[in-house]
């Protein structure tokens, strides 16, 4: 079969989303569902105008972030899954200068942003540091501090951070100086700062020295100490990263539309891993993949609007995913496969 | 000829992994009371043909009688029923385990009871038979190289094996420990066995076999009885050539020391002897052999050398500076240069492409490095050179080196660490598992940086090797240094102090 080489990616991911559509219509079928409405209804309410696609894109921002940040931690097969507790210690970060500070104009925003980012990266430092001085699997212990990182600004936003007199589990509103400037009605400059950064990493990864002691550390621990690489501190420095990027979300989550902080919308830090594994830990595919979900995710609003049972909004979102995943998956081996020509003789 | 004594006969096996013809049309008769070696070097088919003949593979085609029947073998099951079996030179033993728990892993009677009793007796009586004591009882670990080969031959006989192929025997034994095997093979063929032992040393041939069948890109190019046979012939059947002349060595220029350590310790690896106060030293323009079998230190030594293993005890200077406390970076960049005997695990990243590989030791200085960033485009010039110079079979230079070949991928290795110029090269089994060409290429290039002035240390199982080679031979056991013999000493006196027994150290 003759596909070339660049096509076979990208046409694996069209080929297996048109497949998991196929997967997701037979179930809509069996429950008598109008097939070709509700894919239309997606269409429309995710890319159909510009305002459905502004919608997307407000769901692709976190995950973006969080994207990026699991994409560098498994570059070097570090197993950060502790981008969700990264991202809320960044809210949290966030809302403690944000609430606890004045400062003028551009140095709070600067603040604001610099102490979120410090917040998740020393969360993600936590997990670094028990894995390369005791030993402690990083996924276990970047997992459990999610739940410990929730926990604290639910009890923050449910005690003393309440807003005074309000109802809700919500601080009060920022002050506009650490708000971070909107682009159009929900989006904010992070729409921006994203391929920004994606493109920073993805040069800093291939052409740079650290990008290529990720690499090694990624594929041989015995390759690294071979080459006179300290796994430890690359092990620490690409957990700092990763929790600053997902922190970063956390700010963009409170600092942008919202304006306050609150208890996050579950699940942005869950799905950049998802989203990492979807661009092969590839930043600059992390952030199309990112728009991606975003995509699905505001179709699946709108099919909610649409009154369409939000479990059948969930099948077909869960298809569409396995068979990307799956499909992308099966390309990018036999891809490498096709590299080695030659068969090793018995 | 009656059946029976037809013996075991291979006809016009074919056999081809994709584009590859591992066997093409072999016949191979082995005669019972027979030891039968199949030589050949490394891809030569020897596996290939072992493994069809023990049901691991399918042949194409080609059929397999075993006195006169014919025999259709669909799995390794099917085999180990008609009586073969096959000790891999990797041994199949749980190191946990005792020989009898081992002896009854896999057995195949269809009986739920393990009869743990009768089977340790059958196992004592079956080492009686065939002089292969082996307490059933001892735990794997306890045990030594030697021992572990005859619980895999025990293990074979427990269950009725009447054909014993064994894949590289002596490859992990001491010279001393290879003549009892020797003498263990001939009791079994006494016995009344069909022996196989594929091999790619010649000498080993003339030792042990009565029959030899030599096979060269998957064709048999002779087969012959030991009384026609000399090593000259074999090693001229074997690569298809009259074998190269080895490169005569001029006498060492003896230069100043260029690494010396004193009473150097460090701790074990699992199931490894550590260091237990090492001292030597080679000079500028020396070949040091470190002879020994492995797990006696070898690894320990070359990797605290090199500075990534840290030195619990003891000194090491390069030339006249104490290098004891510089870290593996400062010692790179003083020429200490390290090519460690796990290729594709530890000395080259096998998912990357050959100008990668070429950055991995030294992209943080220059002229590969350029501030924070990596110059890709010297590498790639670099990657060419070095294909060209040492005549790497490659596609192109961004293949991934796990592509290749092993001696491709151990000239990549080389290369890229003499192309550092070593004032001291440190090189862990240069030419395992190469072939006679490939292995030639490397020996070449260590002569040529010998006489270029830098110390080397050649580290090795092959005692062959290192005896051409070296000025010096030292015996590394039990993380210790057994003695130091000039390049002239006598063989067996090395060979004892490998096991640990010392005749007339110099």
């Amino acid at each position: 079969m003759a596909i070339p080489a660049w096509l076979r990616l990208p046409g694996a991911f069209v080929l297996s989303v048109l497949l998991g559509m196929t997967a997701s219509s037979v179930v809509l079928v069996a429950v008598h569902a109008p097939v070709l409405e509700t894919f239309r209804a997606i269409f429309d309410g995710a890319v159909g105008s510009w305002s459905a696609l502004e919608s997307s894109l407000v769901f692709a921002e976190p995950i973006a972030f969080t994207g990026l940040a699991a994409a560098v931690a498994f570059r070097a097969r570090v197993w950060n899954i502790g981008g969700e507790g990264q991202m809320v210690m960044g809210a949290f970060g966030a809302g403690l200068i944000a609430l606890n500070t004045s400062l003028p104009a551009p140095l709070m925003l600067l603040a604001v942003l610099a102490c979120g980012i410090l917040c998740g990266a020393l969360w993600a430092f936590l997990s670094a540091a028990l894995k390369v001085w005791l030993g402690v699997n990083e996924v276990l212990s970047s997992l459990m501090l999610n739940y410990v990182a929730i926990l604290w600004v639910q009890s923050l936003v449910y005690g003393p951070w309440r807003e005074p007199g309000g109802g809700w589990p919500y601080s009060a509103y920022f002050a506009d100086e650490a708000r971070l400037p909107s682009l159009g009605s929900e989006l904010d400059i992070c729409v921006v700062v994203a391929p920004v950064l994606a493109l920073a990493l993805s040069i800093l990864l291939r052409f740079s020295r650290w990008g290529f002691e990720v690499t090694v550390v990624g594929h041989s621990h015995e390759a690294a100490r071979y080459a006179a690489i300290s796994v430890t501190w690359i092990t620490i420095l690409v957990m700092l990263v990763s929790g600053a990027l997902a922190g970063i979300a956390g700010v963009q989550q409170v600092s942008g539309s919202a304006g306050r902080l609150y208890v996050l919308t579950p699940g942005y830090g869950y799905l950049g891993i998802l989203v990492s594994w979807l661009a092969g830990h590839d930043p600059l595919l992390v952030l199309i993949m990112a728009v991606f979900y975003g995509i699905l995710m505001q179709g699946g609003a709108a099919l909610q609007i649409a009154q369409i049972d939000p479990s059948l909004v969930r099948v077909i979102q869960a298809a569409i995913i396995l068979f990307a995943l799956a499909g992308l998956t099966l390309a990018r081996r036999s891809q490498s496969r096709m590299h080695l020509g030659k068969v090793d003789r018995a | 000829m009656a059946p029976s004594e037809q013996g075991v006969v291979l006809s016009s096996i074919c056999k081809r992994f994709g584009a590859i013809v591992a066997n093409d049309r072999v016949d191979l008769v082995l005669k019972r009371g027979e030891i039968h070696a199949l030589l050949g070097e490394n891809g030569a088919g020897k596996s290939t043909l072992m493994n069809i003949l023990s049901g691991v593979y399918l042949p194409d085609s080609g059929e397999i009688y075993l006195e006169g029947e014919k025999a259709a073998f669909r799995s390794p099951w099917d085999a180990v029923r008609r009586g073969i079996g096959m000790v891999h030179q990797h041994f199949q033993l749980v190191n946990a385990f005792s020989v009898l728990d081992n002896v009854l892993l896999g057995a195949t009677d269809a009986s739920l009871r393990l009869h743990r009793r009768e089977a340790a007796d059958r196992i004592e009586a079956v080492g009686r038979e065939h002089g292969l004591h082996v307490d059933p009882h001892a735990l794997i670990w306890q045990l030594t190289v030697g021992q572990r080969q005859k619980v895999e031959i025990v293990k074979l006989l427990y269950r009725g094996a009447d054909l014993l192929l064994l894949d590289e025997p002596t490859s992990v034994l001491t010279p001393s420990e290879a003549s009892d095997l020797y003498v263990a093979l001939r009791r079994l063929a006494d016995a009344g066995k069909y022996v196989v032992f594929i091999t790619h040393k010649l000498h080993e041939v003339m030792a042990a076999a009565d029959r030899v069948t030599v096979l060269r890109h998957g064709r048999v190019v002779a087969s012959i009885g030991r009384s026609d046979a000399s090593i000259q012939k074999l090693g001229s059947l074997m690569v298809g050539s009259s074998m190269p002349d080895l490169r005569r060595k001029n006498s060492p220029k003896s230069g100043e020391i260029a690494l010396k350590v004193e009473d150097a310790q460090t701790k074990a690896d699992r199931g490894t002897s550590g260091l237990n106060g090492i001292t030597l030293d080679v000079r500028a323009g020396e070949i040091l052999g470190i002879a020994g079998v492995a797990g006696n230190g070898q690894v320990e030594l070359a990797e605290c050398l090199a500075g990534i293993r840290p030195l619990r005890h003891g000194k090491v200077w390069l030339k006249d500076k104490d290098i004891s406390g510089s870290d593996a970076r400062s010692r790179l960049r003083y020429g200490l240069r390290f090519v460690p005997e796990d290729r594709l695990g530890m000395g080259l990243v096998p998912q990357f492409d050959i100008v990668d590989n070429m950055l991995l030791r030294d992209y943080r200085e220059r002229p590969l490095a350029k501030g924070v960033w990596i110059d890709r485009a010297l590498a790639g010039k670099r990657a060419e050179s070095l294909v060209r110079d040492y005549d790497v079979r490659t596609p192109g230079v961004h293949t991934a080196v796990r592509a290749l070949s092993g001696g491709n991928q151990q000239k990549i290795l080389i290369g890229r660490e003499i192309l550092a110029k070593p004032v001291v090269f440190i090189v862990a089994q240069p030419t395992r598992g190469l072939d006679i060409a490939a292995a030639r290429a490397v020996h070449d290039r260590l002569l040529d940086l010998r006489e270029g002035g830098a110390g080397i240390i050649l580290i090795s199982e092959d005692l062959d090797e290192i005896l051409q080679l070296s000025d010096r031979v030292a015996v590394l056991f039990e993380g210790t240094v057994r003695g130091i013999w000039p390049r002239d000493a006598d063989r067996s006196a090395i060979g004892a102090a490998m096991g640990g027994h010392l005749l007339d150290a110099a």
